[in-house]
């Protein structure tokens, strides 16, 4: 017992007062950002192996569009700047990664201020937009020619799509027509088995597509598998939700070709199956939030990604069923709310309930 | 076996290595002593003694007001110097300080308390003893004893589940006292005569499992349940599930599903009540972090002001930033040296100035964690919204009210929004609104 004068007591440090907790997972949303930013680092290599320079400059392109508009945006409706939390840059680079070969550069700023503008940003920003902002521009990027063509043409393209020149779009992006034929062409459209002159499925896994095409970064199925697996150790994607995409989609094509394993595969490692199921379903805003939104989401995409390859034109199937599953998911997750313990019921909200978070925040108990 | 549980959590780290394996250590009492009132939840106790009084050890200073009280008793002999009302852990409370004289006089144990107490005496004896729950909540443990007619209890808990960072009390209480905590179940289930007695420890805690097993030995009641060492896992509604199967209705309590928990100090201290008639006048405590030199597990007279034990823990080495009446994710933040170590206090942890993080929120972007992680399944972020937005009628519907308070949601948000806090603040607005009506 230390009854002399040195003893330790608390009033000789400067001690602060706050609530509980104290300590933090030692994580950002930025770090989270940083670790998806990695993972696209692989099949972004890999575009550039297959498709030369193009892909890392197109990507550039984009992701620089991406953020210059999150910026501006930002300063001309005054609010806080957050380009520095890094999700314009994925979204650049998912943008980027999934043009096709010879796609222009105009095109990439278009399909960039879209996604940024009008998806995220005017929705509210990172966490408040409903649909995907990469897909959205991707879908925006496949629809523009037939748009184009229906208002100034005349011609119903939908109903003529089945040239591989309504699927890229070469009239108003100057694309390269034959260079940007994906393989799924091939297999799409009721097709449910595998036709001669096909890629080979050993070629479409590794991505050496021999000049044929498919989106920049999502020629080469191996890289996405690991870009995948690298963010599931990360902890930063649930391995539940790729899996039960991938899991489902193939279920009912393997039913479909009647057993034919061969032909799902092909399926999987064709178009933007794989980087749908690793980078956009598993997106943070878009998806679900509660734990039946996260387990409907997937099935619900690969059900519809499904039905598009099957019956109608593919190359968008992947991003329409993911912009059909974001419009829908939202009110899934005001329906499956969790039941909280000791309740015998799930909470309930009106459906028209603003789940998202506020603009401007209040605290009412300092208001009163 | 480990039991997996189905209960969400989070793995914080553990922190206990430095003091695991410290044996109890009982120290002197200084020459002040503070006693407040309100050691306990509910109605503080009436001081029944006044300047000048000679007090002893067991000594009952304030007298229980009310059902859900406890009684105060001096964990010294000496002389009430002053009664003043001190800011301590519940807030602003009357203390009375004793000065002790180093004699420890003691006062004669309870004529009634022995081997062969009757049960129905055995409420009486644990309320005279003025015990409060050991494991930070300090719930009156005669209100336990005492649930109302309807209620069958069949199954005792015992909480070993020292889910908090830092802390090894609970831990080495179970290693060291494990007779004296059977002794008190043996007290308890004479009482209600239960079915089954469960004793939930985590799986970093194991040795003190095969303690306790040891000393149950013939004791055919009594299962030990290893459950992973996960955060909060010793919050008794999780326990009472993981034990059980039983979920205890939202706004009940667990005499509800038949079942009496409480932390295992808090049944050394009924041991001591019943059988040796003595009041509660000491807990252990671990008094920890990075900044204390020697970090220890103290076995401290209840009264003892923090500042008399930071030397015995051989001082600081750096220099601490946060004081912490508890561990880091439900410990209450302190500034004031003269707060005592009161009937709730399992651990003193100071945090240095880079273990306190203080980073800015952004928006969010989410990631559903807050969801992943809340142990009684609410939408963390959204009652945060709705408060936010104003609207604490949807706070309400989203089941702030059901939060335990962990703090799993801060925690683990990786955009550091205050979750938490803005339920705590939907808490008081709804109460509020409550009593505005």
């Amino acid at each position: 017992m230390s009854k002399n004068k040195t003893k330790t007591t608390l009033a000789d440090y400067d001690l602060i007062l706050d609530e509980s907790p104290h300590i933090f997972e030692k994580w950002s949303s930025q770090w989270i950002m940083l670790q998806v930013i990695i993972a696209l680092l692989l099949p972004l290599a890999a575009g550039t192996y297959f498709f030369g320079l193009q892909v890392p400059f197109i990507t550039g392109v984009a992701v620089l569009t991406s953020v210059i508009s999150e910026y501006l945006y930002e300063r001309l409706v005054r609010k806080r700047v957050t380009i520095t939390d890094l999700s314009a840059v994925v979204t650049g680079m998912l943008i980027g990664l999934s043009l096709p070969n010879g796609v222009t550069w105009y095109a990439a700023v278009i399909v960039s201020v879209i996604a940024i503008v009008f998806i995220k940003m005017i929705p509210g920003g990172i966490g408040k937009n409903r649909f995907n902002p990469a897909i959205g521009g991707r879908i925006i990027y496949l629809m523009a020619p037939w748009i184009v063509n229906a208002f100034v043409s005349g011609e119903d393209v939908l109903t003529t799509a089945s040239s591989a020149e309504a699927i890229t779009g070469a009239t108003i992006w100057g694309a390269d027509l034959v260079s940007s034929a994906t393989p799924l062409y091939y297999i799409s459209s009721g097709v449910s088995e595998i036709p001669e002159g096909a890629q080979t499925l050993w070629n479409l896994f590794l991505g050496n597509q021999g000049g044929w095409g498919g989106s920049l970064g999502e020629t080469s199925s191996i890289t996405i598998l690991i870009a995948m697996a690298f963010l599931i150790i990360r902890r930063v994607i649930n391995p539940k939700i790729p899996a039960l995409y991938i899991g489902t989609f193939a279920l009912i094509m393997f039913v479909y070709s009647g057993f034919d394993f061969e032909y799902v595969l092909y399926h999987l490692f064709s178009g933007s199956l794989l980087l749908g199921a690793a980078f956009f379903i598993t997106d943070y805003s878009s998806g679900g939030l509660t734990s039946m939104g996260r387990n409907i989401f997937p099935i619900g995409a690969a059900i519809l990604t499904a039905a598009f390859r099957i019956s109608l034109f593919s190359p968008a199937g992947v991003g329409f069923s993911i912009l059909i599953m974001n419009a829908i998911i939202p009110f899934v997750d005001k329906v499956a709310m969790p039941k909280i313990y000791g309740h015998t019921k799930r909470p309930k909200v009106h459906s028209d309930y603003d789940i998202t978070e506020p603009l401007t925040k209040r605290d009412i108990l300092t208001e009163k | 076996m480990r039991l997996k549980t189905k209960r969400k959590g989070i793995f914080p780290k553990h922190n206990k290595s430095r003091t695991h394996d410290k044996p109890i250590e009982r120290i002197d009492a200084p020459a002040i002593m503070v006693y407040p009132m309100s050691m306990h939840i509910g109605a503080p106790a009436k001081i029944i003694v006044e300047v000048g009084s000679t007090v002893r050890v067991g000594t009952l200073l304030g007298e229980a007001q009310g059902f859900i009280s406890a009684n105060i008793h001096s964990s010294v002999s000496g002389e009430v110097i002053s009664i003043e009302d001190r800011e301590v852990i519940s807030g602003l409370v009357t203390c009375l300080i004793v000065k002790n004289d180093g004699q420890y006089i003691e006062e004669a144990p309870y004529p009634e308390a022995g081997e062969n107490v009757a049960p129905e005496l055995v409420p009486e004896l644990i309320r005279r003893a003025g015990i409060a729950g050991m494991g930070g909540a300090t719930f009156p443990t005669d209100v336990k004893m005492r649930p109302p007619k309807d209620k069958k209890i069949d199954t005792i808990i015992l909480n070993g589940a020292e889910c908090e960072p830092y802390s090894t009390s609970d831990f080495r209480t179970m290693v060291e006292y494990a007779n004296e905590i059977i002794e008190g179940v043996r007290v308890i289930d004479g009482v209600f005569n239960v079915d089954k007695v469960y004793i939930g420890i985590e799986d970093n805690a194991i040795e003190a499992g095969d303690v306790l097993k040891e000393a149950a030995t013939g004791y055919d009641k009594i299962e030990i349940k290893v459950l992973e060492s996960k955060y909060p896992q010793g919050s008794e509604k999780q326990l009472i599930e993981n034990c059980t199967g039983r979920q205890v209705p939202s706004g009940g309590l667990p005499a509800d599903v038949g079942c009496v928990v409480s932390n295992v100090g808090t049944f050394q201290a009924i041991y001591r009540a019943v059988r040796l008639g003595k009041p509660m006048v000491e807990r252990v405590t671990t008094i920890t972090g990075t900044p204390i030199v020697d970090p220890k597990n103290l076995l401290v007279r209840i009264g003892t002001p923090i500042d008399d034990l930071i030397d015995i823990c051989g001082g600081f080495q750096e220099a601490p930033r946060k004081v912490l009446h508890g561990g880091p994710m439900m410990g209450k933040t302190i500034k004031d040296g003269s707060i005592p170590i009161s009937k709730g206090t399992t651990h003193i942890t100071f945090l240095t100035a880079s273990e306190v993080d203080d980073e800015e929120r952004i928006d969010c972007i989410r990631c559903s964690e807050c969801l992943n992680v809340c142990p009684v399944s609410l939408q963390p972020i959204l009652i945060s919204n709705a408060y936010e937005r104003g609207d604490i009628e949807k706070a309400e519907q989203l089941g702030a009210m059901d939060c335990i308070e962990c703090g799993n949601c801060s925690f683990i948000c990786p955009s550091k929004i205050p979750l938490l806090d803005n339920i705590r603040k939907s808490k008081t607005a709804i109460k509020q609104n409550k009593k505005a009506v």
